[in-house]
């Protein structure tokens, strides 16, 4: 069977995969300053200044993905397990449940366009 | 007044004598009981205070461990998020090892999950035990304040005693004790007149007469209706 690396995580949903090309890191929840009106926050992560967010309301780390180029930490996860995961339609087994793919692009784009801006050329 | 009334009252005054001995070491001996107890009860009061700042103590380390743990468990993901990358075969090993560590410490959070769960309980019984002890303290101190009241009253029974005995003396003509062990000692003597008198009427000989007449002037001077 087909293996997928990166890291599964338990959100509000259920179980979610995200590829290891996407995910960089996982820190503990750093102190996240809320940005008004944008429904997201701003972090420092290694020395280095990320938007946060919220993805579920489990408190503990922060995952840090690069998502189009940009960092972007995701709050909310409870990290479950890192490695090769066994593939299946749309995500991968762990634990002998589906994990499926968190759309951390399409999450983002909602954001965006909450706050009224766009990604890219139209 | 009759001989054996005499010996009666005697031994009455006796046993009551002996009895207000005994009371008294016994109020001694429950004064030092209640004193111990007291002294006790201090001791474990003061541990009863100590063990909430070293509950929260533990809590404190049980806190600090978990974030610890949970530091150590992220870098297992970590360190499998690594090898993940480096792809199979690569990074597989890295893989393992991050899955066997991230195990190992999953399980460590859970056993300090059961400390904190015990300390809660501990912390639960501590309270039952504090309770307890504050119903044993109010019972020893209602034993000390029964025991406060029986003192002057004991005292006041020893010497009404006291008084008794004074009184039989003079009544009897002697101390109570005294005229007990010869009221005793003359009851003997007539048992001893009459068995020798049956052993003189069997024939017994000259010996037990010899021994008849001295105890006939014991007895005698007591009481002569009972000559043999």
């Amino acid at each position: 069977m087909a293996q997928r690396a990166g890291l599964v995580v338990r959100g509000r949903s259920g179980l979610h995969f995200i590829p290891a090309t996407i995910a960089r890191s996982l820190v503990a929840a750093p102190e996240v300053s809320p940005v008004p009106g944008a429904g997201i926050g701003m972090a420092l992560v290694s020395g280095e200044v990320v938007a946060v967010l919220p993805l579920g309301s489990r408190a503990g780390a922060l995952v840090v993905c690069e998502v189009d180029g940009e960092l972007v930490g995701f709050a909310g996860l409870q990290p479950e397990a890192s490695g090769f995961f066994d593939e299946i339609e749309g995500g991968v087994r762990f634990d002998s449940e589906p994990a499926l793919d968190l759309d951390l692009a399409a999450a983002l784009r909602n954001v965006d366009e909450r706050r009224g801006f766009s990604h890219g050329p139209d | 007044m009759a001989q054996t009334e005499r010996t009666a009252q005697a031994a009455l005054i006796e046993n009551a004598r002996r009895s207000a001995e005994q009371a008294e070491q016994a109020e001694l001996d429950a004064t030092a009981a209640v004193t111990r107890g007291r002294g006790e009860l201090e001791l474990l009061a003061e541990s009863l205070r100590v063990l909430p700042a070293r509950n929260r103590e533990l809590r404190t380390n049980v806190q600090l461990l978990r974030e610890a743990l949970d530091r150590a468990k992220l870098s297992a993901l970590n360190a499998g998020l690594e090898g993940a990358r480096l792809g199979d075969p690569m990074g597989r090993a890295l893989v393992d090892l991050a899955g066997d560590l991230r195990d190992l410490l999953g399980r460590a959070v859970g056993t300090l999950e059961d400390h904190a769960t015990l300390l809660t309980e501990l912390e639960r019984e501590r309270d039952r035990v504090a309770e307890s002890l504050g119903s044993a303290r109010s019972a020893l101190a209602a034993g000390g304040e029964a025991l406060g009241r029986a003192q002057p009253l004991r005292r006041e029974l020893g010497k009404a005693l006291g008084e008794l005995e004074r009184q039989a003396a003079a009544a009897l003509g002697t101390d109570p004790q005294t005229a007990r062990l010869m009221a005793s000692a003359a009851d003997q003597a007539r048992t001893l007149g009459l068995t020798l008198a049956s052993l003189i009427e069997s024939g017994a000989g000259d010996a037990a007469r010899e021994l008849v007449e001295p105890l006939h002037r014991v007895t005698g001077a007591r009481d002569s209706s009972e000559k043999p």
